[in-house]
């Protein structure tokens, strides 16, 4: 796995931390919350592979 | 590698470009609902003292007023003086379409002077002189709220477009 997934990924979170503080201080809730579920959905789209590699590995391992 | 950054660097301009003028916006929509006003107290000017016509009184508010709204009612006058067989009010929402571009005007706002052109020339002139009271408080009520609100949507306009920037050019890096 590229290290630079790690970085990127919290990015994201510090960035949509950033935005929905902003938003909620403007008093634009929904906005706010919208942004967090597309920044969990996004860096789910990138984790899936992974997530989907490491149960693989893991079958492997124990040879379930 | 220069190319990414080259990228990012577009994409930060782009962005906080396009926060600044979110944000500008907001004060662009409170001049034209300021000359909005100017425009309507000529007229119930006009209609108290000149007891002009309502395309001359029209033509003279265009001289008087900048920008979008004297482009409207530079439009109106046209219209009137053309004469097609329209109702005032058609005209006057010609006339308010032809402009939609030039205005910073919210469609709330589109709404409450549409509802004004439905008096344009009906009735007598208290009923012109109304109509223009309830336009004019309105324009009050919503030219109080936005100032309020103006500081704090100008910071969080400048806020969204940098770290909204930041955002996609992290995803996209």
């Amino acid at each position: 796995m590229d290290i630079s997934l790690l970085f990127q990924i919290a990015a994201v979170g510090i960035l949509v931390t950033v935005l929905n503080q902003v938003l909620k201080n403007g008093g634009r809730d929904e906005q706010a919350t919208m942004v967090t579920i597309a920044g969990i959905v996004l860096v789910l789209f990138w984790i899936v592979g992974h997530i989907a590699d490491l149960f693989t590995h893991l079958r492997e391992m124990f040879e379930l | 590698m220069w190319g990414n950054i080259i990228g990012a660097g577009l994409i930060m301009v782009g962005s906080v470009g396009l926060g600044f003028y979110f944000s500008a916006k907001e004060n662009f929509r409170v001049r034209d609902l300021a000359e909005f006003k100017k425009a309507l107290l000529i007229l119930s000017s006009e209609i108290d003292f000149m007891r002009s016509t309502l395309a001359e009184a029209c033509k003279n508010i265009a001289k008087r007023t900048d920008g979008g709204v004297g482009e409207i009612f530079e439009n109106f006058s046209n219209l009137l003086a053309q004469g097609e067989g329209e109702t005032a009010y058609q005209l006057w929402l010609t006339a308010l379409d032809a402009a939609r571009n030039s205005t910073f005007l919210a469609s709330e706002d589109r709404l409450v002077l549409e509802d004004f052109g439905k008096t344009l020339g009906y009735l007598d002139k208290e009923m012109q002189k109304n109509a223009i009271t309830y336009a004019v408080a309105y324009i009050d009520e919503k030219t109080t709220a936005l100032q309020k609100a103006a500081d704090k949507n100008k910071r969080m306009y400048h806020s969204l477009g940098i770290a909204g920037g930041l955002l996609v050019t992290v995803v996209l890096w």
